[in-house]
């Protein structure tokens, strides 16, 4: 087997795997509320997983960076979701919190997060979608139901600020 | 002031190699180069793949509460009784068949026999033919079941029994499925007559006959047919019923296919392929509109 039947558990299994992170990212961008964005997420994977048939691989993962985004824009009219691993003493979450005394190797690393946490939310999720996720302006524009100019716009704009901000730090 | 439709580019992942080395000596790329390249590794939060997958499958086993019964078979005095007839009646079935030789072709696999009297016959998945070892040479007669297509030596009667009709012929080739919900004979050589209940029908090259749903032979012609297509590891069907194609792929792929969830009963024209389990299960879904699911040996439909 050579392509990926959505269908099969085990497959799907390994597709949730590679995707979720990617997906739960992008929620995050919109949404703060860690708890809300992993609930659309998973809603984002039930769609597919329900309509595993009517996709390929390729399709699929596009479809689910949109559900997840209409999940997103729609998630005040549903109902929140009761989580199931409340009690769950594995940590669903993992943070990587860079030490006060950060070696000087990270100085700029702590200084471009600062600057990324300065941008508008509009220019960072253009910015964090090209830098992190890898996507192409063209794919972001899709995503977000923007024009490609209005995604490079978004980006020069991003990047600017930001080189600014760390002079300034400076 | 910087050359942003350049730096876009770049980040864009657009640049041809030469285009890239000439970018690099600017110093628009000595100012960005940080930003572009550190930003892949600041800190965001993750999820702990495993832990959320565990949660999906919460959430979905939620979402589809299946009920199931556990039926337990009493150990009562009534059970022992029944046992002791099984054994009976088994008992004298294998002294009754001593005689008898019998082949057959397991899951997903057909077999080719040469018989006694040196006719041929391939078996489709999931079929066996049964007839006397001393006595077949003499009396060319066996029994089928399942699926079977026969090179008959020219001689005297040779004669296919079948649950739901018999098949007799001289000298020919020719296909007989029987099956739970189907039966179909087709002729690609000779002639061959088939009797079922009163009514007898005699087929030459390129005639077949089907069971329809209200229990009446219907003529089938293909005058190009020149032999079955699972010799070639296809199936095919015309207006079968649903049931039929879905026995027809679990004998094939050693699958068990639940599908209580959709209408069986439709007549389905269409085939699929024999080796390929992936696109099978899509030929016979997807016209459907049907969903499927494999788990394990297990395919789920659902509308």
């Amino acid at each position: 087997m050579n392509f990926t039947d959505l269908c099969d558990e085990k497959q799907f299994d390994i597709f949730y795997k590679q995707e979720v992170n990617h997906v739960f990212r992008f929620i995050l961008l919109k949404n703060k509320n860690k708890d809300e964005a992993f609930d659309i997420v998973q809603e984002a994977f039930i769609k597919i997983w329900e309509n595993c048939n009517k996709f390929d691989l390729l399709k699929a993962k596009s479809y689910l960076f949109s559900v997840a985004k209409n999940l997103f824009l729609n998630a005040k009219k549903h109902e929140k979701v009761v989580r199931n691993f409340e009690n769950n003493t594995t940590n669903l979450y993992i943070e990587t919190e860079t030490p006060e005394s950060a070696l000087r190797e990270k100085e700029f690393k702590h200084k471009l997060e600062k600057a990324i946490g300065n941008l508008t939310d509009s220019s960072r999720e253009v910015f964090l979608l090209n830098r992190i996720e890898g996507k192409k302006y063209k794919e972001i524009a899709e995503l977000l139901g923007i024009s490609l100019k209005a995604v490079e716009k978004r980006m020069s704009k991003a990047l600017l600020a930001l080189r600014t901000q760390i002079e300034e730090f400076n | 002031m910087e050359d942003f439709k350049n730096i876009l580019k770049w980040l864009n992942n657009e640049m041809t190699n030469e285009e890239l080395a000439a970018f690099r000596k600017t110093d628009d790329y000595k100012l960005y180069k940080n930003i572009a390249e550190e930003a892949k590794n600041i800190n965001l939060t993750s999820i702990n793949e495993t832990v959320a997958l565990q949660d999906f499958k919460a959430r979905i086993s939620n979402r589809t509460k299946k009920k199931s019964k556990v039926i337990s078979i009493g150990r009562n005095f009534a059970f022992k009784i029944a046992a002791s007839i099984a054994l009976l009646v088994g008992l004298t079935y294998f002294l009754f068949n001593f005689n008898q030789e019998t082949l057959k072709a397991d899951f997903a696999e057909n077999k080719s026999f040469l018989l006694p009297d040196e006719s041929s016959v391939t078996l489709n998945a999931v079929s066996q033919i049964t007839f006397s070892k001393s006595s077949f040479k003499k009396n060319r007669q066996l029994k089928l079941d399942g699926e079977a297509y026969f090179s008959v030596k020219k001689g005297s009667a040779f004669n296919v029994e079948t649950e739901q009709g018999n098949v007799a012929v001289l000298g020919t080739k020719f296909n007989v499925k029987s099956r739970e919900n189907s039966f179909k004979v087709f002729c690609y050589e000779g002639s061959v007559a088939v009797s079922h209940h009163n009514t007898k029908i005699i087929l030459t090259k390129g005639e077949g006959v089907q069971l329809t749903k209200n229990n009446q032979l219907v003529k089938l012609l293909n005058p190009k047919s020149s032999a079955p297509l699972w010799l070639n590891n296809e199936s095919e069907f015309t207006e079968e019923p649903y049931t039929e194609v879905l026995a027809e792929f679990e004998r094939q792929f050693k699958m068990k296919i639940i599908s209580e969830s959709v209408n069986t009963k439709v007549l389905f024209t269409g085939g699929f392929n024999n080796k390929d389990m992936n696109s099978a299960i899509k030929s016979i879904t997807l016209p459907l509109n049907i969903n499927y699911r494999i788990k394990d040996n297990e395919i789920i439909l659902s509308k």
